[in-house]
C-alpha cells in the first residue's frame, strides 16, 4: 500500500507549510506559491460545493422538514420540558385537629405549589388517592401534635410522597421543607417574647430569579436539536456514495480527501445555519429566551457548533459500510450520548467520576455552556474562551481524521 | 405460503451476511444500558460552592463544617471578599455562594438572629430548589443545636417548637433516579433498534432498485410486508429478553409484578414501533429521508413526550393530547407499574390495548401506501 504522509495534511496550508524548507531558499515565491495552491483548491471545491447544494435544494421534502421541523420540534418540547411543581394537589389526615395544625395546613395552602384538595380519614384513603393519582402526597398530623409543640418535645408530622416521579418528588420535599421551617420559626418568634439565637437565611437567585426550569431546558433542547439535525444532514454523505458505488468516480476525480470533506460540510453547514436562526428566533419569540449577552458571539459559537457536529457526521459516514449502519451509529454515538452527557437535562456532577469523562468528549456539552453563559448570565468571550478553543479543537480533530480514513479507505 | 417462508429465510441470510450490523444491534443497546443507567440521574450531588467567611469565628467554622459533612456540598474555595463571589457563578465554578457576615458570632452569643447570605445559580432551576432545601435542612438542624445550647447556658426552660418532617417516599423509597429511568431506558433502546431496522427495510428495496424484483416475484403485498417483519420480530424479542437479563444483572432492581406480564407486554409495543418503522420506510424515498422522519418525527417525540424524564401529566394539554398517540407512554407506564407498584394485568390491559390498536391502525396504513405506492 502506498502512503503519502504530505497530502494527509488536512489543510493545503498545512502541506504548504510542511514544504517549507524548499521555499527557505527563494522566500519571496513562499507566499505566491500558498496562493496559488489556494486558488487552485478552491477551484477544485468550488464546483463540488454546487453540486452538493444542488443535490441537496433538489430533495424538497428532505430541505422542508431540515429547515423548518427542527423549529417545530422546539416548539413541541420546550413546552413539555418541564419540572416545576405548581398546584401539587395534597390531602391531610389530621388527627390532632388542633389550633396549630390547622395553621400549619393553611400554610401550605396559601402558594402557588400546593393545592389543598381536603381531609381524609385513614391511611386507607390516603393510600388510595395516591394510588390512583389524585394525589402527590398527603400529610399525617399525630394526634399528640399540639401537646408535644407545647411540651418542647420534638413534634413529629409524617409527609407521604409519590415517588414515581422522583424529580417532583424531590422538588415538592424542598418547598415543604421551607414551608415548615419557616412556620416553626414565626411561631417561635411570636411565643418566645424574647429573642434567642438563630441563623436566618437570605437567598438570592442569580440569572433565573423565578426558578423556570424552562429557562435552562430550552437552551439544552436548542443546542440537542441542532446537534441532531446536523448529524442527520452529514451521516449519510459518504457512506451513500460508497454504497452506489459513485465514490470511485470521487477518487478517480482530481479533487483531494480533504477538499471533498470540505465540500461535503459547506453545503449542510449553509442549510443548517438557517434552520439554526429559525430555532434561535423560535426560542425569542415564544419562549422569551432573552439573550443577554453578546448576539455576535452566540452566532459564531454556533456557526463552529454546526461545522463540528456536521465534522462529527461525516466522520460516522466514513467509518460506515452502509447507510443502516451509519443511522444506527449516529443514533447511539450522538443522539443518546448528547442527551444524558451534555448537561442538559441530566447533571454531570451527580454522575459517577468514570462516566463524567465521558462528557469530555460530547461537543454540546461546550456549546451548551456557551449558550446558557450568554443567554441567561450574559458573560462574554474571556469566560468562555476555553469551551471555544474546545469546540475547535473537535472541529479539527473530526476533520483530520476523517480526512485520513478516507484515504486509507479510498487507497485500499 | 410457501413464498412466505422463502422469503423470509431469504431476509434471514441478508441480515446474517451483514457482519457489521448485526453485532451493533446486540451489544450496543446494552452497552448503552450499562453507561446510560448509572449515568442517568437526576439526584443533586456535589454541589459546587464557595465560601467567603467574613467572621472568622467557631461559630462560623461550625456552620460550614456542617455544610461539609451533610455530604451533598462541595466546597471549591475560600474567599476574601463578597465580590469575588460573581467569578465563580459566572464561570460556573461554583453554583452557590456563601457569605458570613462579620458579625456572625456576636449576634449569636447576644442571642438574636444572624443572617446568612446565600447566592444561588438559578439557571438550573431544579438543582438550584434541591440546593436551597439542602441548605435550609443544615440550618434547621444548626439552630437547634445552638438554641438548646443557649437556653442550657441561661438555666431557662422555654420551650420551642420543633416540627421534624417524617418524609416517607412511596413507591421508590430511596428517592433513587435509577429506579425511575432504567424501565425507560429499556424502552426507549428497543424502539430505536425495532425502528432503525424496520424503517430501513422497504426504501433500501426501492433505493436499490431491487424492489421491482420482488414486486414480479409471485408475493403479494402483505406477505412482503410480514415477511420483511418476521426476523425483525424474532430480533426485537430477543433484544428485550438481552436488554432485560443485562438490567437485572446490572442494576439491583427489583421487579414487583410478574415477569410474564412483563414479557408479554413487550408484544404489542414491538408490534407497534415496527409498525411505525415500516410506515416510514413506505413514506420515504431514499433512506436519508427515512432517517430524517423516524428521527424526528419519531425518536424525538419517544424521548420527550413519552414521560422518559419528563412527566407528562406537567405538560400543556394540547402536548398531553399529542402524547396520546406514542406508544412508548404506555409501555412506560405498563413498566413503571411492574418495576415500582407491582400491579397485576387488571391495571394494565387497557394500555396494552391501546399500543395493539396503534399498532393494527399503522400497520394497515402502511400497507394502503405501500399498494398504492407500487400500483401508481
Amino acid at each position: 500500500m502506498k502512503f503519502d504522509f504530505k497530502s494527509l495534511c488536512p489543510l493545503r496550508l498545512l502541506s504548504a507549510l510542511s514544504d517549507l524548507k524548499k521555499f527557505r531558499k527563494e522566500p519571496q515565491s513562499f507566499s505566491q506559491s500558498i496562493s496559488k495552491k489556494v486558488s487552485e483548491s478552491v477551484n477544485r471545491i468550488l464546483p463540488f460545493i454546487k453540486k452538493e447544494f444542488l443535490q441537496f435544494i433538489r430533495d424538497r421534502r428532505s430541505l422542508i422538514v431540515f429547515l423548518f421541523v427542527p423549529s417545530f420540534m422546539l416548539i413541541l418540547f420546550g413546552y413539555a420540558l418541564n419540572l416545576d411543581v405548581k398546584n401539587a394537589p395534597f390531602v391531610v389526615l389530621d388527627n390532632s385537629r388542633s389550633f396549630y395544625s390547622r395553621e400549619l395546613i393553611s400554610s401550605l395552602s396559601h402558594n402557588q405549589y400546593f393545592k389543598f384538595t381536603g381531609n381524609v380519614e385513614s391511611y386507607k384513603e390516603i393510600e388510595h388517592q395516591i394510588n390512583v393519582g389524585k394525589v402527590k402526597f398527603a400529610i399525617v398530623i399525630p394526634d399528640d401534635f399540639e401537646m408535644n409543640l407545647f411540651s418542647g418535645n420534638p413534634t413529629k408530622i409524617q409527609i407521604i410522597i409519590d415517588g414515581t416521579q422522583a424529580m417532583i418528588a424531590s422538588n415538592i420535599v424542598g418547598y415543604l421543607n421551607s414551608y415548615i421551617n419557616n412556620f416553626t420559626v414565626k411561631y417561635n418568634l411570636k411565643n418566645a417574647n424574647v429573642s434567642f439565637p438563630r441563623v436566618v437565611l437570605n437567598p438570592r437567585i442569580w440569572y433565573n430569579p423565578e426558578l423556570k426550569t424552562a429557562n435552562f431546558f430550552v437552551p439544552g433542547l436548542i443546542a440537542f436539536i441542532m446537534m441532531v439535525m446536523a448529524v442527520v444532514a452529514t451521516s449519510l454523505t459518504i457512506v451513500r456514495e460508497k454504497e452506489r458505488n459513485t465514490i470511485e468516480q470521487l477518487i478517480v476525480s482530481p479533487i483531494r480527501m480533504y477538499e471533498l470533506i470540505i465540500a461535503k460540510l459547506v453545503a449542510p453547514l449553509i442549510i443548517a445555519f438557517i434552520a439554526a436562526m429559525l430555532i434561535l428566533l423560535t426560542g425569542y419569540i415564544l419562549f422569551g429566551i432573552q439573550i443577554k449577552g453578546n448576539l455576535i458571539l452566540l452566532l459564531v459559537a454556533t456557526m463552529i457548533f454546526l461545522l463540528t457536529s456536521l465534522a462529527f457526521g461525516v466522520f460516522i459516514s466514513v467509518l460506515s459500510d452502509s447507510q443502516q449502519v451509519a443511522f444506527l451509529a449516529s443514533i447511539l454515538s450522538t443522539i443518546i450520548p448528547t442527551l444524558v452527557f451534555s448537561n442538559f437535562i441530566f447533571p454531570i456532577s451527580s454522575m459517577p467520576e468514570i462516566l463524567q469523562y465521558i462528557s469530555y468528549i460530547i461537543p454540546a456539552k461546550y456549546y451548551l455552556v456557551i449558550l446558557r453563559g450568554v443567554i441567561l448570565k450574559g458573560v462574554g468571550f474571556s469566560i468562555l474562551w476555553e469551551q471555544f478553543a474546545s469546540l475547535l479543537f473537535f472541529l479539527f480533530g473530526m476533520f483530520t481524521i476523517s480526512t485520513l480514513l478516507l484515504k486509507i479507505k479510498g487507497l485500499r | 405460503m410457501i413464498t412466505l417462508i422463502e422469503f423470509i429465510k431469504k431476509e434471514f441470510l441478508q441480515l446474517r451476511r451483514d457482519k457489521r450490523m448485526l453485532p451493533l444491534i446486540f451489544l450496543a443497546p446494552i452497552l448503552q444500558l450499562i453507561i446510560i443507567g448509572y449515568a442517568i440521574t437526576f439526584d443533586v450531588k456535589n454541589i459546587k460552592i464557595v465560601v467567603c467567611d467574613l467572621s472568622r469565628s467557631e461559630e462560623s467554622r461550625a456552620y460550614i463544617e456542617s455544610f461539609k459533612s451533610s455530604g451533598y456540598f462541595q466546597i471549591v474555595d475560600y474567599i476574601r471578599s463578597q465580590k469575588e463571589i460573581d467569578y465563580y457563578l459566572d464561570k460556573s465554578l461554583a453554583k452557590i455562594g456563601l457569605v458570613i457576615p462579620k458579625n456572625f458570632s456576636t449576634d449569636l452569643q447576644k442571642g438574636s438572629s444572624a443572617e446568612i447570605q446565600i447566592l444561588v445559580d438559578g439557571s438550573d432551576a431544579y438543582s438550584a430548589n434541591v440546593s436551597l432545601s439542602y441548605i435550609t435542612g443544615i440550618t434547621f438542624n444548626f439552630n437547634k443545636n445552638i438554641l438548646i445550647k443557649y437556653f442550657n447556658s441561661q438555666g431557662k426552660g422555654f420551650s420551642f417548637i420543633r416540627i421534624d418532617p417524617e418524609t416517607r417516599i412511596w413507591f421508590n423509597p430511596a428517592l433513587k433516579s435509577s429506579n425511575y429511568f432504567i424501565p425507560g431506558i429499556i424502552g426507549l433502546l428497543l424502539t430505536i433498534v425495532t425502528l432503525l431496522l424496520t424503517s430501513m427495510a422497504i426504501v433500501k428495496e426501492k433505493e436499490f432498485g431491487t424492489m421491482e424484483q420482488l414486486i414480479v416475484t409471485p408475493i403479494r403485498k402483505v406477505e412482503l410486508i410480514i415477511g420483511k417483519l418476521i426476523p425483525f420480530t424474532i430480533i426485537g424479542f430477543i433484544e428485550v429478553l438481552l436488554v432485560l437479563a443485562a438490567a437485572f444483572i446490572f442494576f439491583d432492581l427489583e421487579l414487583k409484578g410478574s415477569l410474564l406480564l412483563l414479557l408479554i407486554s413487550c408484544i404489542p409495543f414491538l408490534f407497534s414501533t415496527l409498525g411505525l418503522g415500516m410506515f416510514v420506510s413506505t413514506i420515504s424515498r431514499t433512506q436519508q429521508q427515512a432517517m430524517m422522519i423516524s428521527v424526528f418525527l419519531v425518536m424525538l417525540p419517544f424521548i420527550y413526550l413519552s414521560g422518559f424524564t419528563f412527566p407528562v401529566e406537567n405538560m400543556p394539554e394540547i402536548i398531553q393530547f399529542a402524547s396520546n398517540f406514542i406508544p412508548l407512554k404506555y409501555f412506560l407506564i405498563i413498566l413503571r407499574s411492574l418495576f415500582l407498584k407491582g400491579v397485576g394485568i387488571s391495571e394494565i390491559w387497557d394500555e396494552m390495548l391501546i399500543m395493539l390498536a396503534i399498532g393494527v391502525v399503522i400497520f394497515t396504513a402502511s400497507v394502503m401506501v405501500f399498494r398504492k405506492q407500487l400500483e401508481g
